[in-house]
């Protein structure tokens, strides 16, 4: 049974001030995730983001299968997920297991998401 | 707000640059749905979708967008309360532009859509596309046949002309489904009983739902072209 990383603002989702995306140009963190070896960040420090960032590849992976079945397409490149609390953006990084990408605390644009994406 | 007021809105969406389909599902409920593919894989997609949604709901997790760049197009997911606007986009659709749109129709049809159930409607409310008919004995035929009432109608293949014709500017199941609207809309219960020259005028309607004029035009032209070489 997969299930999504749990999500409640305060307790279980801590949102670091080097999260936040600053909209003077401040950069996002990026993170890296080899599904088989976890999560990584590449910029600074943040283990429990890292992890609940790459649970979230995880969970979107098993259901983006699912629907590229149904839609007759190959494979997922992106995906952004955005509740009250946050947006998860990653994209696939050469491989099936490996991904990349930011976690930000409040809606970005996809043009952004992809641009912040692509730099790294 | 009622339900025409909301597949109004849909249909204007429909429009927008890059947009292939639209699914708006509540539960196990689809709302509307003008997708380019069989109903049967509109509700697969539906089905994974809410899946994925109450897994997210089950942690406390108020989704509000989930974006699937696929390697061939893009599934967008706006979510609302119980309610999901899918949009199916290609390549190069606005993407932002369509998802502030979709957010805009959601939070319009609040309160219709907080009101709609959210159990799977029944099969007989969608109309069926292949009847099926089951012949037992030779007697039963033959009574049949004696009650057929002539059908001069040349709809068949004139619809056939008026699909390909819409064909040119929008998806297979899109001109299917507005050559659909034009038959309700005219209160026309069965096209193959029409006389030739209604068939006529319903196929010149049916084009006359393109919006834009220049193509509308040009579609009408081909279409009597179509219809002369073919002696419809």
């Amino acid at each position: 049974m997969i299930s999504p990383q749990a999500g409640d603002a305060e307790s279980r989702f801590p949102r670091p001030a080097a999260l936040t995306v600053n909209r003077r140009g401040q950069e996002l963190p990026i993170y890296r995730a080899d599904l088989t070896a976890g999560a990584e960040k590449v910029n600074g420090i943040d283990t429990e983001v890292g992890q609940r960032f790459a649970s979230e590849i995880n969970y979107v992976n098993y259901y983006a299968r699912k629907l590229a079945d149904t839609l007759a397409m190959q494979r997922l490149d992106m995906a952004i997920v955005e509740d009250r609390d946050s947006q998860t953006s990653f994209h696939r990084n050469g491989s099936d297991v490996k991904w990349q990408g930011v976690v930000a605390s409040h809606r970005l644009p996809v043009h952004e998401v992809r641009s912040a994406i692509s730099q790294h | 707000m009622d339900h025409s007021a909301l597949v109004s809105a849909i249909a204007a969406m429909q429009r927008l640059d890059g947009v292939a389909g639209i699914l708006l599902f509540k539960g196990k409920n689809a709302i509307h749905k003008q997708m380019p593919f069989t109903d049967g894989r509109t509700f697969d997609l539906m089905d994974t979708l809410g899946d994925m949604l109450d897994g997210y709901q089950q942690v406390r997790r108020r989704i509000r967008s989930v974006y699937f760049q696929f390697d061939g197009g893009v599934l967008l997911v706006l979510v609302q309360e119980q309610a999901a606007l899918v949009f199916f986009l290609m390549n190069r659709a606005d993407v932002d532009l369509v998802a502030g749109a979709g957010a805009g129709l959601l939070r319009d049809f609040a309160v219709y859509l907080a009101g709609a159930s959210d159990v799977a409607q029944p099969i007989s409310q969608t109309a069926p596309e292949v009847e099926e008919l089951v012949v037992t004995r030779a007697r039963t035929v033959q009574a049949m046949a004696d009650k057929v009432e002539p059908t001069a109608s040349n709809w068949g293949a004139v619809r056939a002309v008026v699909e390909r014709t819409l064909g040119k500017v929008m998806g297979r199941a899109q001109a299917s489904n507005l050559i659909a609207r034009t038959i309700t809309d005219s209160k026309i219960d069965d096209p193959y009983r029409l006389p030739r020259a209604d068939v006529l005028k319903l196929a010149i309607s049916c084009i006359e739902h393109v919006p834009n004029m220049s193509k509308r035009r040009q579609l009408l032209m081909e279409l009597e072209q179509d219809l002369a070489e073919q002696k419809l």
